[in-house]
């Protein structure tokens, strides 16, 4: 039998360890909390460094790379000089000329580019996810175990061979062609569609085949409204993420410059002169910069309370 | 799918109609993904054993793409080797560093404690903005920044110079970590949120810390997510070039490259000659990696599969 005295030591010793973790719990949270801290300071200094640096003439800046800007000697034109320097130009064989690609026809190359792969690429997953998720047939098994292996076989060093690929089938540079042919149906917005699919309740299914609705009107009219505000949170991350995207323009569509890629030739550009102050590459940067953070802000609730990802399992 | 009597058996009717708008919705991506990833990766695989000729078609050369690569990556001061190690410190490091702390952050954010709002926006920033305009920021800062520490008496390189190449590595996988918060951020927590508020109320009452709560109830509801991400993440490590291009353009040093970048410059430079002379040899380069990337993929998928608690 355990004595009165013993089982009240044990009781004290059970509460200072719970104390003690609830102590290192909370230490843990102040060291998260300061983490965070000087993660959000980090970025906070970076940006306002640079909207700071951008208003700055180039002597000052050489001068005093990190000092508050001279309020009464603010340079705009930096914003309207970076504008008019984010111009590229293409040589087109077939046209046997230079075409020029300034801020607005690159601004309208990245919104072509990113609205079109980006919803091309979620239609896909549509194409494929509701069929998968909505109907049992021959072959759907081997379809869900493909679309998996697809996520998990890395594919190295075939972007020789896709290039090659695309210039022998006469897609290689050609934005519209592009856009219908490099968005595959399978990959994760296929799982997260797919789920979603599932998820919808078949009696909506079975009250619409009682009405007569064919298995089209049922998509259409039943199971893509369900599934459309994660469809639309899909998008809005891929449009996001197309817009900013500069290596494929610069690998597969060079002659469609968007605005990232523009920003790539002009750094180029900047590094060697051309007359290009530190202050107006700045500038040049928050001008990029602009457009995808308006977009983001006018979707990001919607993005950040419906994107999850689960497993690799049906 | 229809059932239908005969006699005593049960027989399943496959509507005629809803096979054919099953495969009418099929057909259109199976048919993209037979050229553009089946065709085009058999493409990759049959380039390996071929070398452009003069008249730029192309003739079958055996394993000698593969024997060239392979002579690259043993020679002296081999710049394949160090890629190829790159790739995999790198991935190491930005592992054995994110994995606990993206559980800590995105339980922090869950928890909505102080400042969590705050760091899930600028946690998405690099989306937001472009991670291409962040690392160009990014380099401007640091170019800048010995200037500010001199005036303080702090010695320090500029790290993104060309000519201070031997710490670009560390730079790049630095900067690669700082910029990857966005799945602590976003992800996780809405996973998080998605565990019964009831499983987490009773161990409370039952005396369970925060740290408790995390370790015995969250992580495992986590795993399948956490699986994904690591296996995807395994995947890349040979593909993925990082932020090299974005920082350094075409001027990486070799001992900061990696596998990714070192494809990439090969393929799309055309300042160091005709990017299609070297299309055969990325591609045997390509395959031996995949060589190694597959089974270690597996292998990691079903490991973390058998640590996942819900397969008990």
């Amino acid at each position: 039998m355990i004595s009165l005295k013993k089982k009240t030591e044990n009781k004290i010793v059970s509460s200072e360890k719970n104390q003690a973790k609830h102590i290192i719990a909370k230490a843990v949270m102040i060291f998260l909390g300061i983490f965070i801290l000087l993660y959000i300071l980090s970025f906070l200094v970076m940006i306002l460094w640079t909207l700071n640096s951008s208003l700055k003439g180039d002597r000052l800046f050489t001068k005093e790379p990190f000092g508050l800007l001279d309020f009464n000697d603010i340079r705009w034109e930096n914003y309207s000089i970076a504008f008019n320097k984010l111009t590229n130009s293409k040589f087109f064989e077939s046209l046997n000329d230079y075409v020029y690609f300034d801020y607005w026809k690159m601004f309208l190359n990245s919104f072509l580019f990113a609205a079109g792969t980006a919803g091309m690429g979620i239609f896909m997953n549509f194409l494929v996810a509701y069929p998968m998720g909505r109907y049992d047939f021959p072959g759907k098994k081997f379809l869900f175990n493909m679309a998996i292996l697809l996520m998990v076989i890395p594919v190295v060093g075939n972007m020789s061979s896709s290039l090659y690929v695309r210039r022998v089938l006469g897609i290689y540079d050609n934005m519209f062609l592009h856009i219908i042919t490099a968005s595959g149906g399978f990959g994760m917005n296929f799982m997260l569609i797919y789920g979603a699919v599932k998820s919808v309740s078949g009696s909506y299914v079975d009250a619409a085949k009682i009405d007569g609705a064919g298995d089209f009107t049922i998509m259409t009219r039943i199971s893509l409204p369900m599934v459309f505000p994660l469809m639309f949170c899909l998008f809005m991350i891929g449009f996001t993420g197309h817009w900013n995207d500069y290596s494929t323009i610069l690998v597969y569509l060079p002659s469609s410059p968007n605005l990232a890629y523009g920003l790539h030739l002009f750094r180029s550009t900047a590094t060697t002169g051309d007359g290009i102050t530190d202050p107006q590459v700045l500038a040049a940067y928050i001008l990029v910069a602009i457009p995808s953070t308006i977009f983001w802000c006018v979707g990001q609730s919607f993005v950040l309370e419906n994107y999850t990802v689960g497993g690799l399992k049906e | 799918m229809e059932e239908k009597v005969i006699g005593n058996q049960i027989k399943k009717k496959f509507p005629w109609k809803e096979r054919i708008f099953i495969w009418a919705l099929l057909a259109y991506p199976l048919i993209q993904l037979a050229i553009f990833y089946f065709y085009v990766n058999i493409s990759a695989f049959t380039l390996a054993f071929k070398e452009l000729n003069v008249d730029m078609s192309y003739k079958w050369v055996g394993f000698d793409n593969f024997v060239k690569v392979w002579a690259d990556f043993v020679a002296p001061n081999s710049q394949l080797m160090t890629a190829f190690f790159n790739s995999i410190i790198k991935w190491l490091i930005s592992f054995t560093i994110r994995t606990p702390m993206v559980f800590l952050l995105s339980y922090y954010v869950y928890k909505r404690m102080p400042g969590a709002l705050f760091f899930r926006i600028v946690a998405m920033l690099p989306t937001i903005i472009s991670s291409f305009v962040i690392s160009l920021i990014f380099k401007s800062f640091m170019s800048n920044l010995p200037k500010l520490l001199a005036t303080y008496g702090v010695q320090m390189p500029n790290v993104m110079a060309i000519e201070n190449s031997q710490y670009h590595f560390g730079v790049s996988v630095i900067y690669a970590i700082w910029l990857s918060w966005n799945t602590a951020a976003i992800v996780y927590p809405n996973r998080m949120n998605s565990i019964d508020g009831s499983l987490i109320e009773s161990a409370q009452l039952e005396g369970c810390s925060l740290l408790q709560e995390l370790w015995y109830i969250i992580i495992p509801m986590l795993i399948p997510t956490f699986t994904t991400y690591t296996v995807l993440g395994v995947s890349g490590i040979f593909s993925d070039s990082g932020p090299l291009f974005a920082l350094w353009s075409y001027r990486v040093a070799p001992e900061a490259s990696n596998i990714g970048y070192f494809i990439f410059n090969k393929t799309t430079n055309t300042g160091g000659g005709d990017p299609t002379l070297w299309y055969s040899y990325v591609a045997a380069l390509g395959l031996m990696t995949s060589v190694i990337s597959v089974p270690l993929t597996f292998g990691v998928k079903k490991i973390l599969e058998k640590a996942d608690p819900m397969n008990d």
